[in-house]
């Protein structure tokens, strides 16, 4: 045990655990004003409808065809390229030819996958293992504490990197990037799982667990019902790092694949795949020199204001979700 | 105002031909290289270009000596002292005008060299003189452009560019057109000097801009082309020489000629690009590569001359970018402006202080006599020798070669390497156009083998093998990364000479070459005595005082602990409660690092390989016999040779090459080289961001749902999000131009920049190829030992600034992971007790709060350093400066396409990425050891809570 568990599980005071997830308790009009103090959840819940409903709506509007991202070769001129204009409302990417707009739409639901799902993924096993770690103390708890010990060890940008390369001749190319979440997943499950296994070893010596032990509670019941719900804290202050981690793989990447001819270091299927991390890099890449004192200012400033949005709103939603369930 | 001269007298009356700088001519030019005449001058190098009118050349050498000379014969019409480092001439109506860098702009008689009137300037007369109507413009060092009236040479106006000018200025039409080293293309008006359009290029101009077809061509100390129009300076295209070469810069003035922009280089390149949209038609390096082409390229219809690798002048076809022909120049060229075109004549001056002029003057009549040079089926032979009567060519690409021969009958002498040298008669009387020539190829056999180190084995790549033959015949080859070569040998005695890399002694073998092929022919290469393949040994021994110094330290501090228990009446015990967390924690550390290795060999090497069905084999470097895929037990002991392989070259330093821009080193050459750099910026950097986070997060935590707090939340959620190079580009776009205007170095690139080098005149001496320093290996320490502020001061700022993007980006991850935990700190029982005792609350903050804090904060730096080292790694590739980071981004990127582990060739159970991830997890590894250990040492409460 070695890292920053015990800080994280110890900010909590053992009555704060106890009041968190007795919301069941509580009416309907106390959760509507708890919601009310809680600016953060309603803030990030609005974002999270907004983007939902963009990326159900561009899955609509494109269906199979999502990923084809149209690159115009007439637009791909190096000299004075189409800005915000009525026919490209947030202008366009030169080198490639590519509306932004369009690609931010088109990449939506790619993103709300690539980032949102890898995450979600990683804090269920997280969630699921560190707390059975905890509780139980057994074999599980060794093969968590290992495990972990051995990935945290590794920066996770170059660990993805390592997996994803090693295993990516297996995997036939249209399954590649559901292969890049799982594995990213793989790697950040004991993100979670360590602060929680933590948490969930402290509160499973808490007063009211010895009390529903006594009062001849199940094993199951004990960790569900009890430890589970009072250990995920952590949870909610790791996610908004990884939406960080996972978006730096994604724009680094092409990045610097693109001042690199002899990289071919992308997850991605093709250059002008719509997805914000790359339309990033292929903006800030033809967009951006300050050599040439080329600024082409919208070729990177609305895929970076996506990404912005979406972590925005991964942080008000972590931070209002941990302050309404902690009662706090 | 002379524009491109088709109609007028034949003349280069000024630098580049014409008052535009175009370089160009629709003269016919030299298309053999036979000299004309020659004649030294005495008077130092000529390194301005000659001038021609009128029958008469005029030249300048550097010691201020103005020569007239006949064009015809070379001899001295006159000559004339104007002060030193004078200026490329201009003739212009009977009056030649030079200036020179003691300030003066004088003009002379051009038929005696009579003076008829000189002028000063203030800060010297930049590199040439234009004249138009009736008056002389001229840039000046100080950066102002000067009209002079042409009769008394007073100042009719003067306006300054703001920033100094060492280019000539170019005039077309009413306008003049100048660029600045402050990298700006400023358009004046020939009347008033008002400026019509200014166009910032970004990086330094050193030369005068062309002005041809409406576009204005100049090339920066960037290596970037720049083609503006004329009318209003929109940038028409641009184009990077660094796109072929990195670090390449252009000091020259582009020569530009219908259709075509040719360009030349300071690291040896040829360019042609297209005039319309930019586009590359051809480069061509070979002959200059690696040394400057300063002198601008001059173009005709059908060649390009140029004058580089110290001593070659050449010709290049125009359209195919072949050689025509080259010459040398005895005494070699520095010159700065471009040869001047005469008729079918080429006159240049080189650093002896001599003018040659080349081509074909009057005598007896010359026929061209065109042939091609073929084998007996037909191919055609480039690259061979064709001479007679003394003119002499090389077949170009298609075999084709041109002489010029007079009437008369000469032996005809045709030869390649590898082929039977060929002479024969031929009688010319007229044009000869279809003259086809045979060339038997010498018998040759392919030979083929490898240089391996004589002690492990391995294959030494990089070796350079040069083969000799009885007969002459010579061929030269360089090992691949497995350290095979395959070379073409003679029949017979062959002779190999193997040139190994450094760190290993030179080898030479014979073999014979019996009418068959020859293979497998070992060159063994011995070590010279260093324990790293091809550089500076490994310097291990120089960790042994910190070594020491540790152990002392342990012993001492069990010492102290025993003698302390002793003393508090506690039990004797072999090891205190926090001798046991260390142990416990040492104990851990070797299971991790296996982990690691097997993820690193499984995950890079073994299922690359299986993915391909490669060779089982190959996994361990050979030596086992041949099985399949589908044996499972085959498979098992191929995965544990392989691992075992993988893990004694990990450990020998048996890491192979890495590359980086143009170098190719050894791994552990570059890593030795880099690690100090990288050591160096880590302390700054953390330095910075502890400077950073501590009261940042003291003050937040002090009032949560402050200003402070919020900000600092807002401000590390942002930092999170905005991807780190932006942040850096960011920093870099505001901090260029102060950069150039103050240090004249980029931000951006190696210490020290090939542009602060070309400002300093080249690396201090103990400044080695990959940017590395002597002796201690940090930069900033070196330049400080060598009292080289000029150094220092770069060195210094470029890692600052580096270290402030560093601590942006890590103080925002760092300060996520403290939240939260910050907050306990405050209602810690010392805190409570100290208000209670009536202390201020600035007290308590910084007193009690802060040196609670302090364990915490090691712990959590010690669950971020790898996110730390990722920013660290990031900053450095993206700066493109040295650095274990750079290294290993390199690597990573380059990884899927030089091959993973089991493809790199020579490294078939390894590659140097994987070394370096492992590298990078050992000192994350070590980094969190020390942080918990010592947080724990510091709050030893810290121990109970483990134990629960």
């Amino acid at each position: 045990m070695t890292g920053w568990e015990e800080m994280v599980h110890a900010e909590i005071s053992e009555s704060e655990a106890e009041a968190r997830w007795s919301d069941r308790a509580l009416g309907r009009g106390r959760r509507a004003e708890r919601l009310r103090r809680n600016p953060s959840l309603v803030a990030g819940l609005l974002l999270l409808a907004g983007f939902v409903s963009v990326g159900v709506g561009a899955l609509v509007a494109w269906g199979n065809g999502l990923a084809n991202l149209p690159t115009y070769g007439a637009l791909a001129v190096a000299v004075d390229p189409p800005g915000p204009s009525p026919a490209h409302p947030l202008g366009v990417i030169n080198g490639v030819g590519v509306d932004v707009l369009e690609g931010l739409l088109r990449a939506t639901p790619f993103d709300l996958g690539l980032v949102g799902g890898p995450i979600l993924l990683a804090a269920l096993i997280g969630g699921l293992l560190g707390t059975y770690a905890g509780f139980s103390l057994g074999w599980v708890d060794v093969v968590v504490t290992g495990a972990s010990d051995v990935l945290v060890g590794i920066p996770s940008f170059l660990l993805i990197f390592v997996l994803y390369f090693g295993v990516v001749r297996w995997v036939p190319i249209p399954d590649r990037l559901l292969l890049f979440g799982l594995l990213f997943a793989a790697i950040l499950w004991p993100y979670y799982a360590r602060p929680v296994r933590a948490l969930a070893l402290e509160v499973s010596g808490e007063r009211y667990v010895e009390a529903a032990r006594a009062a001849g509670a199940s094993r199951r019941r004990l960790v569900t019902r009890h430890v589970l719900p009072n250990s995920l804290a952590p949870l909610f202050a790791q996610a908004p790092v990884d939406v960080y981690t996972i978006f730096f793989v994604l724009t680094v990447f092409p990045f610097l694949g693109c001042f690199s001819p002899l990289s071919t270091l992308s997850v991605l299927p093709t250059t002008a795949f719509p997805e914000w991390g790359n339309l990033l890099a292929l903006g800030a890449c033809h967009g951006w020199s300050f050599l040439s004192g080329i600024d082409f200012w919208w070729m990177y400033t609305f895929p970076l204001a996506a990404i912005v949005a979406f972590g925005l709103m991964v942080s008000l939603v972590c931070d209002g979700a941990d302050r309404y369930l902690s009662g706090r | 105002v002379t524009t491109t001269d088709p109609g007028g007298a034949p003349g280069w009356s000024t630098l580049g031909g014409s008052e535009n700088r175009s370089a160009s001519t629709t003269m016919v030019g030299a298309t053999v290289d036979q000299l004309v005449w020659e004649g030294c001058l005495g008077s130092g190098a000529v390194r301005t270009g000659p001038v021609v009118s009128e029958e008469v050349v005029d030249v300048a050498t550097v010691t201020g000596g103005l020569y007239a000379l006949n064009q015809s014969s070379g001899r001295i019409l006159w000559h004339r002292s104007v002060g030193p480092d004078p200026t490329t001439p201009d003739v212009s109506g009977g009056l030649l005008l030079v200036g020179s860098a003691d300030g003066n702009l004088t003009a002379l008689s051009a038929g005696n060299g009579s003076l008829l009137w000189s002028e000063g300037v203030p800060g010297g007369v930049a590199q040439g003189v234009g004249v138009a109507g009736g008056s002389a413009y001229i840039a000046t060092v100080t950066g102002h452009v000067l009209a002079l009236n042409l009769s008394d040479g007073s100042t009719d106006w003067s306006v300054s560019v703001g920033a100094p000018v060492s280019g000539a200025v170019a005039l077309s039409g009413s306008t003049l057109y100048v660029a600045t080293t402050g990298g700006s293309v400023l358009a004046l008006s020939e009347s008033d000097g008002s400026v019509r359009w200014e166009r910032a290029l970004g990086s330094p101009v050193d030369a005068a801009p062309a002005v041809y077809g409406g576009l204005v061509v100049v090339g920066d100390r960037s290596g970037n082309v720049s083609a503006l129009r004329a009318d209003d300076g929109a940038l028409a295209w641009r184009w990077s020489a660094r796109s072929l070469v990195p670090y390449d810069a252009i000091a020259s003035t582009p020569s530009v000629s219908p259709g075509r922009v040719v360009v030349s280089t300071d690291l040896g390149e040829i360019v042609a690009l297209n005039a319309s949209d930019g586009s590359l038609l051809w480069n061509q390096s070979a002959p200059y590569s690696g040394y400057p082409v300063t002198a601008g390229p001059v173009t005709t219809p059908g060649l390009v001359y140029a004058v580089g690798g110290a001593t070659l002048l050449e010709a290049t076809e125009l359209s195919t970018g072949a050689v025509a022909w080259s010459t040398t120049l005895d005494g070699g060229s520095a010159s700065q402006s471009p040869p001047a075109v005469v008729g079918q004549e080429l006159i240049v001056g080189d650093d002896a202080g001599c003018v040659v002029d080349i081509g074909r003057a009057g005598g007896p009549p010359a026929w061209p006599v065109a042939g091609v040079v073929v084998t007996p089926s037909g191919a055609p032979v480039a690259g061979a020798e064709v001479a007679a009567d003394g003119d002499g060519t090389t077949t170009g690409t298609p075999g084709t070669f041109q002489l010029e021969l007079a009437n008369g009958t000469y032996p005809v002498y045709v030869d390649k390497a590898g082929y039977v040298e060929r002479i024969f008669e031929l009688t010319v009387d007229g044009p000869v156009t279809n003259l086809s020539v045979v060339l038997s190829p010498l018998p040759l056999f392919h030979l083929d083998g490898r240089v391996t180190d004589e002690d492990s084995g391995h294959g030494v790549a990089g070796a350079v093998v040069d083969l000799q033959g009885e007969d002459g015949y010579r061929a030269s080859t360089v090992t691949d990364r497995q350290g095979d070569f395959e070379i073409l040998a003679g029949n017979g005695s062959d002779t190999l000479d193997v040139l190994p890399p450094a760190g290993y002694g030179e080898a030479e073998l014979s073999v014979t070459v019996d009418g068959a092929a020859l293979s497998g022919v070992v060159v063994p290469v011995a070590p010279s005595g260093v324990s790293v393949p091809g550089g500076d040994p490994f310097r291990l021994d120089l960790l042994l005082p910190f070594g020491g110094i540790a152990v002392a330290g342990l012993g001492l501090w069990v010492v102290d602990a025993r003698a302390r228990r002793r003393a508090a009446g506690l039990p004797p015990a072999i090891l205190s409660r926090f001798g046991q967390y260390v142990a416990m924690r040492l104990a851990l550390i070797p299971g991790e690092v296996v982990a690691v290795l097997l993820i690193l060999y499984t995950f890079g090497t073994f299922l690359p390989a299986a993915a391909t069905g490669a060779n089982l084999c190959s996994l361990s470097g050979g030596g086992c016999t041949a099985c399949s895929w589908s044996d499972p037990a085959c498979v098992a002991g191929a995965f544990g040779n392989g691992f075992g392989t993988f893990l004694v070259r990990l450990v020998t330093g048996n890491w192979g090459f890495a590359s980086y821009g143009a170098l190719y080193e050894p791994a552990a050459q570059l890593l030795a080289w880099w690690l100090p750099d990288s050591i160096e910026l880590a302390i700054v950097a953390l330095a910075l961001s502890v400077a950073i986070a501590y009261p940042v997060s003291i003050l937040s935590s002090a009032r949560p749902d402050s200003p402070t707090d919020v900000g600092s939340r807002l401000g590390s959620t942002l930092g999170l999000l905005v991807p780190s190079f932006l942040v850096l580009l960011a920093i870099y776009g505001v901090a260029y131009g102060v950069f150039l205007r103050v240090l004249g170095d980029s931000p951006y690139g190696l210490v020290p920049s090939a542009v602060w080098l070309f400002d300093h005149g080249g690396n201090p001496s103990w400044v080695g190829i990959a940017g590395n320093t002597a002796p201690t290996g940090f930069p900033i320490v070196d330049s400080l030992l060598h009292r080289d502020w000029a150094f220092a001061e770069i060195a210094i700022t470029k890692t600052l600034l580096q270290a402030a993007v560093i601590a942006l980006i890590y103080v925002a991850i760092y300060l996520r992971h403290l939240r939260g935990v910050i907050a306990r700190a405050m209602t810690a029982p010392s805190v409570v007790a100290a208000r209670a005792r009536g202390l201020s609350e600035r007290t308590i903050l910084w007193r009690h709060g802060g040196r609670r804090l302090l364990p915490t904060y090691l712990l959590v730096f010690g669950s971020t350093i790898p996110a730390y080292v990722g920013a660290q790694a990031l900053v450095e590739a993206i700066s493109n400066d040295t650095g274990l980071g750079t290294l290993l981004l390199t690597e990573v990127v380059q990884a899927p396409s030089t091959g993973f582990g089991f493809l790199r060739g020579a490294e078939p159970s390894g590659n140097f990425y994987q070394v370096a991830i492992f590298l990078v997890v050992l000192l994350v590894l070590a980094t969190r050891l020390a942080a918990d250990v010592l947080a724990r040492y510091l709050d030893p409460r810290m121990l109970d809570e483990v134990a629960r």
